[in-house]
């Protein structure tokens, strides 16, 4: 049986690590800080800036404030739970405990240091994000997104059933998700719950009345990735998820791809090891040592692997093959993250050219990376590169 | 009288004579430095020109720049060279440039030869973007010296007169019949018809401007998208006519067709290229073609290529060296100072005041070319700016010390680089 024996719960903040670190900081500076004051310093620091009201980012400041309360890194009372009450609660004060203004201090002078300590302490303290964690440590996570119609191999809107629909749903997922050697239950339990919720989703809306984009949305929101993470016994739900890997991103413990050559979706993989390997029950009190996958831990493994990926994508040709599918070969393989990838390639290519007996040629990329996915950079000039070919020098 | 420039003044120049782009532009090039390809312009020449003349066989070749490691690797004059060396060859038929790579004079006399070079560009509606449009291109460029088909129509018609095919004063009906009759026999023939038939009729005639005229307001973007080829074919077999005995055709930003171009596109255009001009009369027998080639070009054009079986260009094959040239750059200070010499020292951007390199000292050229080098782009962009930053502050030597502590900023403006944010971060150590 996939699914997991236990009903876990948990409760995630809906924002960024970054933003979680920036508000402990901010308070650390005073000691203490109101709520509206927390709220400003998000809206400050937004990238997407939000348009100047007086309660822009009441939400983000609510989850964070709760989520450090909850951890012990603040206290104060009066966190506003409804929009209504912001204002009454704009000057609710919250004070920085020792530990807060420990990890304030971590993070001022050494940010990766603070971001494996909060690592760890969510990965006690989350249950989602330990079970998420310890899923990914296992292996990658093959997510068999439907990003278009095209996908479903030539379905029209409204020309067919929802049953079709479904079934051609179901099949191109289990189709893919078989290339990458996945059994067990997990194909059967993807396939029954994609056509249960298909049928779920039909009785609530008329789907000949959905344009393509709104379909899809449809299908992979509200059919395809809860069946996904049914199948993998993941128990939380799809927004969950991808603040789950949004968050692992930005604490460097795994990082995803689209362009791996072996499916069309999306790779989560880890890019660290973790010991004692996470378990989904409650580890509270579990201290874990932490080693990510870092230029020191490719350097003895990375040409190889550079090799080996780049003649499957040659196919025995001396082409020049896609950075990206060759970047996500290489990444996967290793577990390691983008920047390592590029880190790797730049030091072969000019600090030890001769050693490793490569030519490595590089063009400028012609297409744009996958959606959300960085350029492939070389060289303290950040040199994009779109295509590469190796040789023997 | 207009007043005098600061450049004039300073420098004893007309205007900066350094582009800040320091892209080519095949009209309006105004200075060409052979020199700055140290010897890979003999090279280029061997390959392309000499080789097709003493093997009898033309050659399907290409130029390539790629440096290891480097993406970027673009700016090393490969289409100056490709523009350039087609005028030179056009201007007396190669003569000049066959007696500069040790041909007799006699030898050259005896094998006139031409060359075209078309870009292929994007630029919408009129672009050239498909090898019909090239093509055509192809046979605007080799009128645009406004003395090639005269001269060939000069030679047709002496032939055909000594061959007792044409009688002075009738020349243009026979060399239309002589075009005709060659156009039969090929194994495809040529439905010369409507506008074909008048641009047999404009190429026939001595009136160039006519027929130059003819091909800018009568053949419109949909017509020559079509049968541009057509044209190319019409203009070589004048060419056989008036006993030119080979025409090398440069191709150049193959980029700019991959990049816009599916692969049924792609399919279609490879399929042209072996079909037409390697397989096909009049082109099978007297015309190389010689592509301007990047890693990104090559790789979508490979598939095509392969399943027509074409030769590979792969520039690092050393089986492909006979058709490859992969430009080196300015890896030679020498080869740099006399690209700068010769910008400072044309007319049309120097007084006859002005003498030798200066402003600059050697010294400072020397750390120019150093801190760019080995592209010829960057290395003239930076002197672009240096000279205008030199006339701004009214200085009159850039010597080494005016260029040293500016350098870096120049060069990371000219290669718009950026510092590495890699930082200290241990998780990726």
């Amino acid at each position: 049986m996939v699914a997991a024996e236990r009903k876990l719960t948990d409760t995630l903040p809906r924002a960024s690590i970054r933003q979680i670190l920036d508000v402990v900081r901010s308070i650390a500076a005073e000691g203490r800080a109101s709520f509206d004051e927390v709220r400003v310093t998000l809206v400050r620091s937004a990238a997407r800036k939000a348009p100047a009201s007086l309660d822009a980012k009441w939400t983000t400041a609510r989850d964070i404030l709760a989520e450090l309360q909850r951890l012990g890194y603040v206290v104060g009372d009066g966190i506003p739970r409804q929009k209504a009450e912001v204002s009454r609660l704009r000057l609710s004060v919250f004070e920085i405990t020792d530990t807060g203004q420990k990890l304030a201090q971590k993070y001022k002078d050494s940010p990766s240091y603070a971001l494996d300590e909060f690592f760890q302490v969510w990965l006690r303290q989350h249950a989602y994000f330990r079970a998420f964690i310890a899923r990914l440590l296992q292996s990658p996570i093959y997510v068999p997104d439907i990003t278009s119609l095209k996908e479903l191999g030539g379905y029209r809107v409204g020309q067919e059933s929802p049953e079709s629909v479904a079934t051609r749903v179901a099949d191109s997922c289990t189709q893919r998700l078989t290339t990458v050697g996945t059994s067990g239950d997990k194909p059967h339990v993807l396939t029954q719950t994609i056509l249960d919720r298909f049928a779920a989703l039909a009785t609530e809306v008329v789907l000949a009345s959905l344009d393509a984009k709104a379909l899809v949305d449809a299908i992979q929101d509200r059919v395809v990735i809860p069946a996904f993470l049914a199948a993998e016994g993941l128990q939380f739900d799809g927004v969950t998820f991808q603040h789950l890997v949004k968050a692992s991103q930005e604490f460097f413990v795994a990082s995803w791809t689209s362009s791996h050559p072996d499916f069309a979706g999306r790779v989560i993989f880890s890019t660290c090891d973790v010991e004692p390997a996470p378990s989904v029950g409650d580890d509270s009190q579990q201290g874990y040592h932490l080693s990510h996958h870092g230029r020191s831990y490719a350097a003895a493994l990375f040409e190889s692997a550079l090799t080996a990926a780049y003649e499957r994508l040659a196919r025995s040709s001396s082409a020049y093959v896609s950075a990206y599918a060759l970047r996500a070969l290489v990444c996967v393989e290793l577990r390691i993250q983008p920047l390592v990838f590029s880190a790797c390639l730049e030091h072969l290519m000019r600090d030890h050219p001769e050693a490793s007996g490569l030519a490595i040629y590089t063009e400028i990329p012609f297409e744009p990376p996958p959606k959300s996915e960085p350029y492939v950079e070389v060289g303290k000039s950040h040199s994009r590169v779109g295509r590469l070919k190796i040789s023997a020098s | 009288m207009a007043l005098k420039s600061d450049l004039e003044q300073l420098y004893n120049l007309k205007v900066n004579p350094f582009d800040p782009k320091a892209t080519y532009n095949e009209q309006k090039q105004p200075v060409y430095v052979r020199e700055m390809f140290g010897d890979q312009w003999k090279d280029f020449l061997c390959k392309f020109v000499v080789a097709p003349l003493q093997n009898g066989h033309p050659v399907i070749g290409a130029v390539w720049s790629v440096v290891q490691g480097d993406p970027k690797a673009r700016g090393f004059g490969k289409s100056t060279l490709m523009g350039e060396e087609a005028k030179l060859i056009n201007s007396d038929f190669g003569k000049s440039t066959l007696m500069q790579l040790g041909i007799s004079e006699e030898d050259a006399l005896e094998n006139p030869i031409l060359a075209g070079y078309v870009s292929f560009n994007v630029s919408g509606y009129g672009g050239i973007s498909s090898i019909n449009a090239a093509a055509f291109h192809l046979v605007r460029f080799l009128l645009r010296d406004g003395t090639v088909h005269t001269r060939l129509r000069e030679m047709a018609a002496a032939k055909l007169i000594s061959d007792g095919k044409a009688t002075p004063g009738n020349e243009d009906v026979a060399i239309v019949n002589a075009l005709k009759e060659r156009i039969r026999k090929l194994a495809t023939p040529i439905d010369v018809r409507n506008l074909l038939d008048e641009y047999l009729m404009n190429l026939a005639s001595e009136d160039t401007d006519k027929l130059e005229q003819f091909l800018a307001d009568e053949v419109g973007t949909w017509h020559h998208d079509r049968n541009g080829l057509k044209y190319l074919q019409i203009f070589v077999i004048l060419g056989e006519l008036a006993g030119i005995e080979h025409f090398t055709f440069f191709i150049d930003q193959v980029e700019d067709f991959t990049s816009v171009s599916g692969a049924g596109k792609i399919q279609k255009n490879v399929k042209m290229i072996r079909d037409a001009l390697i397989e096909s009369e009049p082109f099978s027998s007297r015309a190389s073609f010689v592509f301007q080639l990047h890693p990104d070009a090559y790789e979508k054009l490979r598939d095509a290529w392969e399943a027509e079986e074409l030769p590979s260009l792969n520039q690092d094959d050393e089986l492909n060296s006979p058709v490859v040239v992969v430009l080196k750059g300015l890896t030679q200070f020498a080869n740099a100072k006399v690209l700068a010499e010769r910008f400072l020292n044309d007319p049309k951007f120097a007084t006859a005041l002005h003498k030798g390199i200066t402003p600059f000292t050697e010294k400072a050229l020397q750390l120019v070319w150093k801190s760019t080098k080995p592209k010829p782009r960057d290395y003239l962009r930076a002197l672009h700016a240096l000279l205008r930053l030199a006339t701004d502050q009214k200085i009159a030597t850039i010597d080494e010390d005016f260029v040293k502590p500016k350098i870096e900023r120049i060069i990371t403006s000219v290669q718009q680089e950026e510092q590495l944010d890699l930082v200290e971060d241990h998780r990726l150590a």
